[in-house]
Order: structure tokens, then sequence, then C-alpha cells
């Protein structure tokens, strides 16, 4: 079979004689005038797949045979009866031959379609039908027509997983492209947002989706972003968690440099601020970039109330994210190394309730860390109803448990317990699983050097987080290097009408921000 | 080292860092044992000769824009008798760094962890030290940048919860008979103060340095007026006869607080704990511009900078443990903040007519 598309290039090729010397490459094989090598054509290319379904119908007052290909899961069947089978079968046409039969007359007067392209070669047509396309060839004519019938299974948009709100709106991305667009636009009423596809992958054939704001982004920020996409084409990507890995300002970091979202108002927010937006197909979610610890700790709930409790709220957020990270290592130093800094009651107290328990402070810590990091994952896989009886289980019965069995001191179940929480606090997941890491590596430092282990390890980790960069903006904007500017709408949360100048590393030569975030 | 850009307001916690060293733990000692009740004056004289240094250094920096003091050694000494400069600088900065660190190891042994020894405390404070440090300016920036305002926040705690404690009758009688000793403690003083001098290796990154003056300055006052009112508070508290046998005063006026709580039963520990970041910004910034001493100096090539930076791992933890005992590591400290204000006076002034000489010869040329 393969022989035979050879051939039919060749003879192309020698028809088009000295226009251009084709390769043997199956990107650049044409279709023939016949409908019936095309359709054997092009289902010989897709491996003569069972879904594939080729439909050969008489057209034009019988006058012309035509032939339609689709893959019959990705198309609305009724579209393709309705706008194609239909008008081809039953429009008056006014063709005496094939030969005043042109592309042009059949996709400009005769088809319904909205989206109609034409199309030459079998790579691109099988493209188009993988991607949930009519494929229509006209006998006479070396020529097709793409007719977008596309009706991708899909499910509704729902409410955020990740990203709930008390007051924002409960609309989330879903894993359909147009539909994710959709939630967008629908937010952008202006010209000037701009969606830019670019085509990745060697087998998926996905398309990534640039989203940003003309006149408000950074053209470095944008131009890097594009790079980084186009210099990741060759990868397979299935999600765009995988493309945020690949693009990357570092490889090896826990820390997110790019913020994933699931709510298309946070991620109209920050494309309103000047950053670069990206959507993959088939993805839940959207990719924001740059991104800076500030903005991984902000949520929508701060601009949807008072400007006060945001900024309160913001406040508590970073304090329980130092909880999240040092409590479990402070409380370490404090028992192994430096119990004279406590207050001698407290000592007292702290020191009654552990007699009896074998363990170190850092194993018993270790024990109740690694308990709720396997309730916390059992949590996430089991269904809701279950999960709920496994909290309690796990967090009531078995600590109540381990107390009484004199395994663990009910100390450590309090200090576990407020790290826990103060984890969910966290608004950022990514970031939250970051703290989780963190936490074990306090954990030994505090057992090995106490206090000065864990002043140690804040210095070497406020190093490393400051010599990150994410798209070329530091990941510990506006903290450092300060810009007081920023501040009111990072560290505080100030009043909407003091928010009217964007981040000062978004900073373009057109400048005020109209909204909020 | 990379290429890095610092904004002119980061020249201030830089330049304050810098000056905020363990100098402000120990300095009390050594100028209660010369001018007594009345150090606190000579803090204010030494600030006022500093005030005169850090300007000096700032015009210096602004006269060879673009380069640091290595460069600007060599720029304007020539090969040989510039390096000849630079050899200066590039002892002086090394063992200050390494005297640095080993002064905080002993603070640290003495009030938090006495059972870990010195070797220990002061391979892993290098090593962390270097690591941040060869990331570049931008990322030392950045960490003093966020810890600046909580060490300015302890500082301000711990002066307002001593005032309580205040005797006025302790700094009386106010130079009576000691106006020369006053004036030879303020040498001293100025010398404790001359971290302002990372200007010169700093300013080259700055990426708007006519902003750059009044960042510096404000740094330069922030600190000063820390170190007058750490010695005056001392003083009212402790007397100049008890504070005379503290070797860390500051960490002693830390202890005699009394906060109303027993909350922090041993407020100095926290106070060591919270200093580790202060020093760390300080023995940061001199390994850094020792780093950059030694990369002018030697010539070495871009590709082997970051070498430089693990090459600083021996030899400072060599400059560390090289003192027998606290007492000797003290003494040593004293004198370089002695060396220091002669270097001010002498060094800095004599690389300022040089350039100017030049940058005249320059323009008769053209």
């Amino acid at each position: 079979m393969f022989s035979w598309l050879k051939n039919i290039v060749s003879k192309k090729n020698t028809k088009s004689s000295n226009l251009h010397k084709l390769t043997v490459n199956t990107n650049d094989i044409c279709i023939s005038k016949s409908v019936d090598k095309n359709i054997n054509a092009l289902k010989c290319y897709m491996n003569n797949s069972p879904d594939i379904i080729d439909r050969k119908i008489r057209a034009f007052d019988s006058k012309v045979d035509a032939g339609i290909v689709f893959i019959q899961n990705l198309v609305d069947i009724n579209m393709v009866e309705e706008y194609i089978i239909k008008p081809l079968i039953t429009n008056p046409v006014r063709v005496l031959s094939t030969q005043n039969l042109t592309i042009e007359a059949i996709k400009n007067s005769m088809l319904y379609g909205s989206v109609i392209e034409e199309a030459n070669t079998i790579f691109e047509i099988s493209l188009e039908i993988l991607n949930g396309k009519t494929f229509l060839c006209i006998e006479g004519l070396d020529t097709g027509l793409l007719i977008d019938t596309v009706s991708l299974p899909k499910r509704n948009v729902e409410e955020p997983r990740t990203e709930s709100t008390v007051k924002g709106p409960n609309e989330g991305f879903v894993e359909n492209m147009k539909d994710n667009l959709g939630l967008i636009r629908k937010r952008f009423k202006t010209p000037d947002l701009c969606i830019e596809f670019i085509k990745t992958g060697k087998t998926v054939h996905n398309n990534v989706a640039v989203l940003y704001l003309k006149g408000k982004v950074k053209n470095q920020i944008l131009q890097e972003v594009k790079n980084r996409i186009d210099s990741v084409k060759g990868y397979d990507i299935v999600h765009i968690e995988q493309l945020a890995n690949l693009i990357s300002d570092r490889v090896f970091t826990i820390f997110p440099l790019i913020q994933w979202t699931e709510r298309p108002d946070k991620a109209v927010s920050f494309i309103l601020e000047g950053n670069v937006g990206i959507l993959y197909d088939n993805s839940r979610g959207m990719l924001l970039a740059p991104t800076t610890i500030s903005a991984l700790m902000q949520s929508p709930d701060d601009y949807y109330e008072h400007w006060l409790f945001g900024t309160v709220i913001t406040f508590i957020r970073y304090i329980s994210l130092f909880i999240s990270t040092f409590f479990p290592a402070i409380y370490i130093a404090l028992t192994s190394f430096h119990p004279e800094m406590l207050p001698t009651s407290l000592l007292l107290s702290i020191s009654g309730t552990r007699i009896g328990v074998p363990l170190h402070p850092f194993f018993e810590a270790l024990v109740m860390i690694i308990i709720l990091e396997i309730l916390q994952e059992a949590g996430l896989r089991l269904p809701k109803v279950v999960g709920q009886t496994v909290a309690i289980v796990g967090g009531l019965v078995i600590g109540q448990a381990a107390v009484q069995a004199g395994i663990i001191g009910p100390f450590m179940v309090i200090v576990t317990s407020v790290t826990a929480i103060s984890s969910f606090s966290i608004p950022s997941y990514s970031l939250g699983l970051v703290t989780r890491i963190l936490r074990l590596i306090f954990m030994l430092l505090a057992s090995a050097l106490g206090a000065f282990g864990i002043s140690i390890g804040i210095i070497y980790l406020l190093g490393y987080m400051c010599s990150l960069k994410s798209f070329g903006v530091g990941f510990m904007e506006p903290f450092t290097p300060y810009r007081p500017k920023d501040w009111k709408d990072s560290i505080i949360r100030a009043p909407q009408i003091f928010l009217k100048n964007r981040l000062g590393y978004f900073n373009t030569k057109s400048s005020p921000k109209k909204g909020g975030s | 080292m990379k290429n890095n850009k610092l904004l002119p307001i980061q020249i201030l916690t830089l330049t304050s860092s810098n000056m905020l060293t363990v100098n402000l733990l120990t300095i009390q000692q050594g100028l209660v044992s010369v001018a007594k009740q009345d150090a606190w004056i000579s803090m204010l004289l030494g600030t006022v000769i500093g005030l005169v240094g850090a300007l000096l250094m700032y015009y210096l920096s602004t006269i060879n824009q673009g380069l640091d003091l290595p460069e600007m050694t060599l720029h304007i000494g020539g090969n040989w008798f510039g390096r000849l400069l630079l050899s200066i600088s590039v002892v002086y900065v090394l063992i200050y760094s390494g005297l640095t660190i080993r002064v905080f190891v002993q603070a640290l042994q003495l009030f938090l962890i006495d059972r870990t020894p010195m070797l220990v405390i002061s391979i892993i404070m290098i090593i962390v030290i270097v690591c941040v440090v060869s990331k570049g300016i931008e990322t030392i920036a950045g960490v003093i940048d966020i810890l600046f305002p909580f060490l300015i926040f302890t500082l301000i705690l711990l002066i307002a919860a001593s005032v309580p404690q205040y005797q006025i009758i302790n700094i009386k009688p106010v130079l009576y008979k000691n106006m020369f000793n006053t004036f030879k403690a303020s040498l001293p003083a100025s010398g404790a103060l001359a971290g302002y001098g990372s200007i010169v290796y700093t300013m080259k990154y700055v990426t708007d340095q006519k902003r750059a003056l009044k960042w510096y300055l404000s740094g330069f006052f922030i600190s000063a007026g820390f170190f007058i009112l750490l010695t005056t508070s001392t003083i009212l508290v402790f007397g100049p006869e008890e504070t005379q046998r503290f070797l860390f005063p500051t960490l002693y006026l830390s202890k005699s607080l009394n906060l109303g709580t027993n909350l922090f039963e041993r407020l100095e520990a926290f106070m060591v704990v919270l200093w580790i970041p202060a020093v760390f910004a300080s023995a940061g910034i001199y390994t850094f511009s020792s780093i950059r001493n030694f990369i002018v100096f030697f010539n070495i090539k871009p590709k082997y900078e970051k070498y430089v930076a693990l090459v600083h791992i021996p030899l400072l933890l060599f400059v560390a443990m090289y003192s027998k005992n606290q007492l000797e590591a003290l003494e040593h400290m004293k004198s370089f903040d002695l060396i220091v204000v002669g270097l001010i006076i002498v060094y800095i002034p004599l690389l300022i007519i040089l350039s100017l000489i030049k940058k005249r010869r320059e323009v008769k040329v053209e």
C-alpha cells in the first residue's frame, strides 16, 4: 500500500514536474483526484482503525462522486448529516459538468459548516480528522475540504476542586480548550486579548494556546514563554503539568516557577496584570507565567472581601506557611537542644507528658508526619464519604490511641495537627507540597544542630529562593528587591482604588491597570 | 559571579547589614574600657568620623563608575603598584571575614550550642555562607532584604525593653576629665562602623547610581544610630565597670531584660538565634568582597570563578580557627577595627587622588 502511495506521489511529481522535488516523506503525500483512492489512502495512513468512518455519496444531482471521512467519536453526527451530506445531495446545483466544479464554489456556496478549510496532504488531513473535523473530497478535484464538526467528549464546567472560594464564581477550567478559551473570553471583552496557538508533540499533536493582553504584557516575558514552548515541541506532552515542568526555569527545583490555576477569574486577573496564560489541549487548568511567591500566596477571596479582611487573611496565610514548614522543627530543637529557652512551667508540662515516650522527639515527629502524609494521600484517593471516615479514624482514633499507648506525646499530636491545618491554608497546592518536603529537611537540621541548624537552613533556603527566577522575574518579588509600591497588592491587600498601577516587575511603556487582583 | 543588578534601595540594606556585624555585640566593652561612662559620646564621634569615611568611599566609587574596589585599584595603580595596593585589601577583607565568623561562633557556643565543637559550627557556617555568596550579589542582597526588617525589629525591641532599667547615674559625669579618652575611643568606634565600605564593592551593580547616595546614607545612619543607642543602653543599664567585664555586652543586655512575662526565660538565646542571619549578612558581604578581590588580584577567568568561592572555605576556616581562644579573637578583631581606620584615612584618599590624577591625564591626552 505504501508503494502505491509512493506511486501517487511520483505521478503527481511528474505532472507538476519541475515545480518541486518531493522527498519520500509521508508528510508531503498529496491527495489524488480519485475519491476511492483518497479514502483508501487516508484509512491506510490511519492504520484502518475501525472508528474511522467513510461514506461515498452521489452529490450534485448524482452527477459527481464525493466522499467523506471522519472519526465516529469525535464528530457530531447531526452536523455531518445536516451541514455536509444533506447540502451535497439536495442542493440544486448549477453544475453542468465536473469541469466547472471548483473547490471554492463548494466551499463558499454549498456547505453550511462555519469553519471550512482546504487541505491537500494526507498528513494534514489525517491530523485534522483526528481533531474531529470531517474530510470531504470530490471526484476530479485534488484539493479536499475539512469541515469543523468537532464534538469531543467532555464534561461540563464545574466548580474548581482545589481553589474553592466563599464568594467568588464557581466556574472552573475543564479539559476542553474551547470551553476554557470561552471562559476567558467572556470575562475579557477586549480585542487586545491575543491568543496564539502552537502545535506540540511528535505523536499527540496537541495545541498550546498562549494568551496575553496586548500592551500589558512585557515583551521579554512573552517572547521567553513562546521560545520555551517552541523548544519543547518535540515532546509528547499529555498534560499541562508536564508542559509546566518542561518550560520551567529550573528542572530540579521543588518550587513552582509557573503558577497553575483552575479558576478563570484568577487567570483573568493575572493576565490583566501582564502575566502570560498557557492553556493545553485536554488539560484542566491554566499556567500563568511568571510567578512569584506572593502570587502563589494570594487567593481570589482576598479580592472578594473587604480589603482589611484580605490583608489580615494574607498575613495569616504567611504565618501558616511558616508554621507548616518550621513548627515540628522548632519543637524538636526546643525539646532536644534548648529546653532552657522554654518557660519553666511549659517545660515541665512537656517533660511530664513525654515521660515513658520511647522515641526521640525527631522520630516521634517523623512517625506523626509520615502518618499525616499517608492520611492525606488516602484522603485524595478515597471517595468523599469514605475519606471523611478515614480522617476521623486517622486523626482522632489513631492519634488518641498512640498517645494512650505511650508511643507519642500529646504535645507532638498538637504540633502535627497545627502543622497539618496550617498547610491546608496555603492557596497553592504545589507550594503546599514544597512545605511538606521542607518540613522534613528542617526536622533533620533541628535534630542535628538545634536552633542553629534551623537558622542556617533558613539562610540557605532564602538564598536559594532569592536565586530562583521565573521567566526573568525574581521568585521573591516584591519582597526583594524592595518595591514598596508593589506591597499594597502582595504583602497586604490595599483598597481597590489604590491598585491602579501594575506590579513593578511587569512594567511596560503603557501602564495603568484597569482591574484589580 | 553572575552579572547581577541591584536597585538603589538595596544599598540601604546591604550597607546597614554590613555595619551591623558582630561588632554590635562586642564594641561596648572596648569603648567602655577606654572612655568609661562617655563611651556613647565616643560612638557619636566615631559616627562623625565614619560619615567622612563613608562619603570618601562613595566618592571613590562615583569617580570610578562601573568598577569595584579591586578593579579600580588595578585600573588606577596599574599592574604592579595596583596589585601591591590591592594585596592590602585582599588580606584585610579575608581576615576580617574569618574573624567575624569566629567571634560569632564563640557567641553561639556561649549562649546557644555549648556542646557542639567550634570547628563543626564554623565549617557549617562557612559552607552555607560560601554557597549563598557564590550565587551572586543579587542573591546576597535578596537574603539581606528579607532578613533586615527582622533584625531591625529585634534591635528596636531590645532597646525599648531595656529603657525601664536605665539608671541615669551610670553615664554621669559627662566628659568630666575624660575628654582625651573619649576622643581616643572614637577611633575604634569609627572602625566598628567600617562596614559602610561595602559600597566600593556593591556600587558597581547598582542600576541607578545617582539615587544610591540617599539610600547609602540612610543605611549608614540607621546602623550608626543602633550602635549609639545600644552603647548608651548598655552603659545606662550596667554602668561602665560592669560593661567592661562582658565579652558580649549586647547579649548580656538581653539577658538582663525582664519583659514582665516568663515566656522568654532566656532572651539572650533567642537574640543569638536572631543574630545568626545578621552575622550571615555581614560575613556574606565580606566573603563576596574577598572573592572579588581574589578574582581580580589573580586575574581569574569567569569560568573558574566558582572555584574561588570554594577556595574560600578552607581559607575562612583557617582564619576563623587561628585564634587560640576567645580573648585572642576579640583582640584581633579590635586590632582590625583600628587597622581599617588607618586604611580609610590613607588607602581611600590615596586611591581618590590617584583616580583624579589619572582622569586629568586622560582629559589632557584627549
